[in-house]
Parts: C-alpha cells; structure tokens; sequence
C-alpha cells in the first residue's frame, strides 16, 4: 500500500529505511527521540528488531510507514501505534532522519496523509501524539497541522536534563481533509520549488 | 513491607485481596476502571496469569486495609521509570462503603510518600476519567496539578459515550511531606470519627 502525497508518499517500511535506520538514530533525530542513553550499533539494531519480531504486540500494534520524497530518497519513518480499535484511537510517531529534509514541509506532508489514514481509512475518532518539551520545531508544526495543544507533563523524561512531555490531539470532527491542509499549508509551492510539480 | 497510615495501612497483595477481586471489578468500581463486559472467575484467572507473566520489576501493588481489618481495595505504583524517575499511581477501591472517608486520601498520601522517599523518584502521574469528579477532587486535594485532557480518549461502559481522560502530575519540590498533608486533610479527625486509633 502507498499512500501518495504532494512531496512525498508513504510506503511500506522496507530494507530500504531499515538500512538507514541505525545512521538516523545516531544523527539529529536522537535528541528528540526519548532513546535514552548510549548510542544504537548496528547489532544492537538487529537484536532489538529480533527481539520485537519476537513480541506480538509489536507487529499487531502498529502500521509502520517510510517516508520516501518524490524524488526517490528515503528520508524517514511515521507510524501509526497504540492502536486501540475498541476507543478508534492511535497515536502518531515520527521521524526524519536525515536533517537536510527538516523544515522543508515533508514532514508537514507525511502528517497529512497518515492523519487522513487514520481518519478516512481506519475509522478513528481520535488521534494523539507526544513530543518532548525541548522539540519546538514538532511542536509548531503539529500545531500547523491542526493538533491541540492537550497537557503538558511536567518533567515526564530525560534529555540532557528534565524535560516536559507534551501531548497534542486531534479530533475527527476538527479535521478539515487532506486537500484543504494541503491548500492551507502549501504544499504545492514546496513541490514546485523542489521541481517536483510543474508551475502552473 | 507494610505502609502505616491513619485511616488504613498499605500491606502486600495477597489472597486476602485476591478472593474479593471479582466482586470488586463488577461491582461500582468497574465504570471508573474502564472495564468493558463483567468478569468471570474464570476471567480473572486468565487476568492474574496474564499479569503474572509481565516481568515484575516496574511495579509496586499494594492491599488497602482498612484499620478495622477489612481489605477494601488497592493501590498500585506502576511503569516505574528508573531512567526519568517516575511512576504511575494506580487505584481503585473495591468495596463503595468506604468511598468519601478520606481512605484513598490517606493511601495516595502513603504511596507518594513511598515513591519520593523510598523509591527517590521525583514525578508522579496519574490518570482518570473526565467524568470521575469525585477523583478528580480527591486527587487535586493530595497535591497533583492537572496538566492536561486528553479529548475524547475513553468510551466510557456506561454514560454519554466518549469522554476526556485527564492527566495530572506531582514533582517532588511540590511535596509538603506526608505529615504536612496528613494535617492538611484533617485525616486524623476522620480516624477519630471512625473510632479507629489514633494512627500517627
């Protein structure tokens, strides 16, 4: 399954995100990512995807996503886990791993299409995320994207430091449609200035 | 390990505890707990042999004993978070006679106490339903800050449909010590009341 975008299309998390995974938990990503200590090594990586293939909860818990730009790169990974269908409600992760896609609307992008997934495929009422205090830039884009601030738990967890928990939410009701957010955001602009669309 | 308190005492979970479960679980108790479907003794097995099977690190559960020797409910510390130093604080009391007395007061003001000073964790949390007033009021009054509703995040087993789980949380530098709430909540007056000893 592939869900198409604007600058981006979400595709099934393969070998081709896997490879890189290991690099992107070491770069950028890692200071808001909760990971805790020590850095990830390549066997350390294997083990933890043996031991996860080993728990069911893992693979029946979670749709996962990689984030391949229309231009052939693979840049990240958004998924959708906690699913809860008896609430129809999931909470959203993400990443981009490679930081020269930061700031550019891919991530603005990937949100949209795994919302309008959550919404308009699966049937959810409710979707949720956590970032942590210091991650401004997940904050305002989320924010971007039609999420509510909902809570912010004070001193949840450790980078450097204590930091805040934050907790955004998103309503079916208050979610407008791909189409529209992809208006509001501009998206087609960002395609055109990356060549991926022609200027009409 | 036994925790003393003024109106009840924390003591292990034990058959004691084990022997009234079903009837608590089906009985008031259930709508707050989120519990879809009554259980039956055989659903309780397979829910004792499930979480038997958790490693057992991470928790703390402790039996309410009322000071006239009946076991009432339970209290839990939960995901114990070693690395951000937190928990969760879990609790129910089974038996209604004992709601309003000021017994979950005085076993949350134990348990705080208990994660602070013993298990030197410096955040607490919480969580409860958005139509759970009754907790809501107890809980403020133990000293948590509410830091955010998550909307629409529980269908609730009786009532109006989905409805709003709140979260709240406690740091250490907020915590008066126990003696300090103790007096604040007059628990000592509703021990007298009771025609319990005087606890302290």
């Amino acid at each position: 399954m592939k869900l198409e975008g604007i600058l981006l299309d979400l595709v099934p998390f393969d070998s081709r995100f896997e490879e890189h995974q290991v690099e992107w938990m070491n770069g950028p990503s890692r200071d808001y990512s909760g990971w805790r200590d020590g850095f990830m090594t390549r066997f350390g990586y294997e083990q933890m995807r043996e031991r996860q293939a080993q728990e069911p909860a893992f693979t029946t818990d979670r749709l996962r996503f990689g984030l391949l730009t229309k231009d052939g790169v693979p840049i990240g990974a958004f998924s959708l886990h906690s699913l809860r269908p008896h609430y129809r409600l999931a909470e959203v992760g993400a990443m981009i791993g490679n930081p020269a896609y930061w700031g550019g609307g891919f991530g603005s992008d990937a949100m949209l299409l795994i919302t309008e997934y959550g919404f308009r495929w699966l049937d959810f009422q409710r979707l949720y995320l956590v970032t942590m205090g210091h991650n401004l830039r997940a904050q305002h884009q989320v924010e971007k994207c039609g999420y509510t601030l909902e809570g912010r738990r004070r001193d949840a967890s450790f980078h450097e430091g204590y930091t805040d928990s934050v907790v955004y939410g998103l309503l079916r009701d208050e979610w407008p449609g791909y189409e529209v957010m992809v208006q509001r955001l501009k998206l087609h602009e960002r395609a055109q200035q990356r060549g991926y669309e022609e200027e009409i | 390990m036994i925790l003393e308190g003024v109106l009840l005492d924390l003591v292990p979970y034990d058959a004691d505890f084990l022997k009234h479960e079903r009837e608590w679980h089906n009985g008031p108790m259930r709508v707050w707990w989120g519990l879809d479907g009554l259980l039956s003794e055989a659903g309780i097995q397979q829910r004792r042999e499930f979480f038997a099977s958790l490693p057992s690190a991470g928790q703390v559960r402790f039996g309410m004993r009322a000071k006239d020797g009946n076991p009432i409910g339970m209290f839990v510390l939960a995901n114990i978070d070693y690395y951000n130093r937190t928990a969760e604080v879990g609790a129910g009391i089974g038996d209604p006679d004992y709601w309003s007395g000021g017994f979950g007061s005085d076993a949350m003001l134990l348990i705080v106490d208990y994660g602070f000073r013993q298990l030197d964790l410096r955040r607490l949390w919480l969580t409860t339903a958005g139509t759970n007033f009754r907790a809501q009021r107890q809980i403020e009054k133990c000293g948590f800050t509410r830091e955010g509703a998550r909307r629409l995040e529980l269908l609730a087993v009786e009532g109006p449909g989905y409805q709003d789980f709140l979260w709240y949380g406690l740091l250490r530098e907020d915590w008066p010590g126990r003696d300090a709430m103790v007096e604040q909540l007059g628990l000592q007056e509703k021990a007298r009341q009771r025609g319990y000893e005087d606890g302290t």
